[in-house]
């Protein structure tokens, strides 16, 4: 299983990947991320890999993520190239005109939770209730306990479960057709 | 079940090690902070550093377990990585295990003592980390710094991954021990930032105090015992490079069956294993790890060698391995030109490479497709932004040599023109003048310089600059922090419980100490201020008694300061706008936006610093009114 996630410096991606990297770990899967820090944290783009599974290389080639998860479309967009046939991406969609399958106005449902900077673990919340044959949204929360700077536990863990139940609806609404992303996670655990 | 701890299998002088190793447990850790965990679990007594992307966090994660744990290990944000350097090194020949971290352009500026200490070697173990960037994603160059252990003789280890490099500080203590030698561990960005599950060991304390046996034929040696200095030392090197050979050895398989080698080395090395699974060629082809590609005996590198009738390098950044290669008949790598010579290796390039060599089709659809990135931009409130601004405004028509931090960033509004190396900007500025100093319309020369980089190198430029009888303004972007890489104290700034020990150093006092005539502390919020006195600054550089001034623009940095945002936060909106375009164009902030071709401040990024109220000429840019 393989994971790109992207989107802008300060949009909360370090912590999100960490918080899916903490839960696989916790989950006793084998798990290998890489980050961008330094220059590209003010304002630039700011890309993660996630990879789940018996790898070596930190880095997934082209062509071959089954996620992409975007904190801002143009970002997603950018990152395509990544992305397998058949592959999924989830992102964050500012203006809410595209609340569809896979997308979901974090940022508007982050500032009705009174932060905007929450839009990470909203979107993260609304991720794991597609990939919770992955990950356990159990194991997610235990992650975020884990890594939350102090004062941000309780806002984050309600982000996350504010995200994860829009997905539940969402995929309650969905069910029946032609679930792509649930096939595609099936393929990929069996191969865990 | 306690092991005991010696995994440098094949140093000659084999040592029981004094200590047992037994596995708590493991975490989550990113290369950086395995590296730092590693360093204690191996009984460094005194880590140093200064900050730079790919290595600032491994100093930070040694402060962390050194406070978890209640440790009383000596840590530093040194001033620059030579004090660093020099500072562990001095911890070493008092008989402690010390270890300076560095990224690979902080290692020129150690390169001083790390040449001579290669000679003199070291008495506790030493071991220095030196961050490679090949990318390049934060630095200036893609400089190896394999090649420079190479060139000083000392030994350099190349982790392939996270829980290696952990590893691998454990056996670059005992080797650096066993031969009295420094020795080197380069990890790359893609294993200082990289994550995965490493074993944790128990913090060791060794029980060593502080004893330095003199020997000043070592220790201060003239040239005369530098020669018989730099004779053991080529005797170490010798030795283990032929060490290094059975190492080489137990790595490779012999199945050759292509009659094809992939000798590999770092996290390129996990790219090619990976590439070889995917190709289903993992048995099929040898793949040699080195672990340590300087040294090599290259005789005995040959014979491992001579069965294959191909041999593949792939290593970052420079051909070090390669190098080593005396007979290039049937090797593939940089100096052929097979393997790029700059930029990352990625598993997709690997792959391609290998398939046109084996004629299957290229498989990789995006062959070297680079996603469109956004850059990087100063922060919305960021001092610096005011301070440029004020510049521009004041000085349209300057040349602004500047340095090394966030403050580059100032590129976008045109008023940073050069970027060389750390401190470099005053000297700069110094030449610029020189080269001007006939010429009537001499124009303003303005550079910038950050506190951390100002206190790192700029110290002595400015000497320099003021003795020599140089003429331009200096101004000290100073946000009392090391902001680019993460928030490390600087030697006088935001207070954090990793500030030096002692007092703090005034910069005031040692601009006015440097000789400078003209100086003064501006908040670059007060736009209009910052610009009179910009001006005067300038007149002061052309008076018949003038010199070089400085202008210190002091308000900290908004991410790391006490407060984030402004209490008397006003909120600032665009009305009437006259569509000019200048708050778009010469302004840079994240906050302004453009929505259906006009432009917008989004109050969410927006932090009320208010500098853009000085900016729109029409008057557009209005503070609300209250209620």
């Amino acid at each position: 299983m393989q994971l790109i996630i992207a989107g802008r410096g300060g949009q909360g991606i370090l912590l999100m990947t960490k918080v899916m990297g903490e839960a696989a770990f916790l989950s006793k899967l084998p798990v290998l991320s890489s980050e961008t820090h330094g220059m590209a944290l003010r304002g630039g783009t700011v890309i993660t890999h996630l990879k789940i599974g018996p790898y070596r290389s930190p880095l997934i080639p082209c062509g071959s993520a089954d996620v992409i998860i975007g904190m801002d479309e143009e970002e997603a967009k950018n990152h395509l190239h990544f992305i397998k046939r058949n592959g999924v991406v989830i992102f964050n969609v500012s203006n809410g005109s595209r609340n569809g399958f896979h997308a979901i106005d974090a940022n508007r449902l982050a500032t009705d939770l009174g932060d905007i900077r929450l839009s990470n673990m909203v979107l993260l919340g609304f991720a794991i209730s597609r990939l919770d044959r992955l990950l356990s949204p159990g194991a997610v929360r235990e992650a975020i306990h884990r890594v939350s700077p102090g004062s941000f536990l309780e806002k984050n863990l309600k982000a996350f479960e504010l995200g994860f139940e829009k997905g539940a609806e969402h995929k309650k609404e969905q069910h029946g057709k032609g679930d792509d992303l649930e096939k595609l996670l099936f393929t990929s655990y069996l191969m865990l | 079940m306690a092991k005991r701890y010696s995994p440098f299998f094949f140093v000659g002088k084999e040592r029981e090690m004094d200590y047992c190793r037994e596995k708590i447990g493991e975490a989550f850790l990113m290369g950086n902070e395995a590296i730092g965990r590693a360093l204690l679990e191996h009984g460094a007594f005194c880590v140093t550093s200064y900050p730079g992307t790919p290595a600032s966090e491994i100093l930070e994660a040694v402060i962390q377990y050194n406070k978890d744990e209640k440790l009383d290990v000596h840590t530093e944000w040194s001033v620059n990585e030579k004090a660093a350097f020099e500072v562990s090194i001095g911890c070493s020949l008092a008989g402690m295990r010390a270890a300076v971290a560095m990224k690979q352009v902080g290692l020129n500026v150690a390169s001083d003592p790390l040449m001579s200490s290669a000679y003199t070697g070291i008495k506790g173990g030493f071991v220095i980390i030196s961050a490679d960037d090949p990318g390049p994603f934060s630095s200036q160059t893609e400089q190896d710094s394999r090649a420079f252990a190479s060139f000083a003789k000392v030994p350099v280890f190349d982790p392939s991954s996270p829980a290696e490099a952990a590893e691998m500080i454990g056996e670059a203590f005992q080797l650096s021990e066993a031969y009295q030698i420094p020795v080197m561990v380069r990890p790359t960005t893609r294993v200082c930032h990289a994550r995965q599950m490493v074993p944790l060991y128990p913090i060791l304390e060794l029980d060593r105090k502080g004893n330095f046996a003199k020997d000043p034929h070592r220790w201060a040696a003239t040239p005369r015992y530098r020669f018989f200095l730099h004779q053991q030392l080529n005797g170490k090197v010798r030795e283990i490079g032929k060490m290094n050979l059975r190492r080489i050895e137990a790595h490779s398989s012999r199945q050759n069956l292509h009659g094809l080698a992939i000798l590999s080395s770092g996290v390129a090395f996990s790219y090619v294993y990976d590439v070889l699974v995917a190709m289903g060629l993992l048995d099929q082809i040898d793949l040699i790890k080195i672990d340590i590609p300087y040294p090599i005996d290259a005789f005995g590198l040959e014979d491992i060698l001579k069965s294959y009738s191909q041999v593949f390098v792939f290593e970052e950044t420079y051909p070090v391995i390669e190098g080593h290669l005396l007979d290039r008949r049937g090797v593939r790598g940089k100096m052929d030109g097979t393997v790029p010579s700059e930029g990352e290796l990625t598993p997709d390039g690997i792959q391609a490479i290998l398939e046109s060599f084996l004629g299957r089709k290229i498989s990789s659809e995006v062959k070297t497709h680079r996603a469109k990135e956004n850059p990087p931009r100063l922060c919305p409130g960021c001092p610096h932004r005011a301070a440029f601004y004020a510049i521009k405004k004041a000085l349209p028509k300057g040349i602004y040599p500047s340095d090394i931090g966030c403050y580059t960033l100032g590129i976008h509004m045109g008023v940073v023109d050069t970027c060389l190396c750390m401190g470099a900007g005053i000297n700069q500025a110094a030449g610029f003048y020189h080269a001007y100093s006939n010429d009537k319309n001499r124009p303003p020369i303005i550079a910038t310089i950050g506190d951390s980089t100002f206190f790192h190198s700029g110290i002595t430029a400015l000497m320099n600059a003021v003795h020599q009888g140089a003429r331009f303004i200096l101004v000290i972007l100073d946000n009392s922090i090391t902001a680019m890489t993460g928030g490390q104290p600087t030697l006088a700034g935001i207070p954090s419980p990793d500030t030096g020990m002692g007092p703090e150093i005034d910069l005031m006092q040692v601009i006015r100490s440097c000789g400078v005539k003209f100086i003064d502390e501006i908040d670059p919020y007060e736009v209009p201020l910052m610009i009179e006195r910009l001006k005067q600054a300038e007149a002061f550089t052309r008076n018949e008694k003038g010199g070089v001034a400085v202008i210190i623009s002091k308000r900290p940095c908004l991410m790391y300061g006490e407060k984030t945002k402004r209490p008397d936060r006003t909120k600032i909106s665009i009305q009437e706008c006259k569509e000019c375009g200048i708050c778009m164009d010469h302004f840079d902030c994240p906050a302004m936006v453009k929505e259906r071709e006009e432009p917008k401040i989004l109050d969410e990024f927006c932090t009320g610093c208010g500098t853009c109220l000085h900016l729109c000429p029409t008057g557009s840019i209005r503070k609300e009114e209250e209620g």
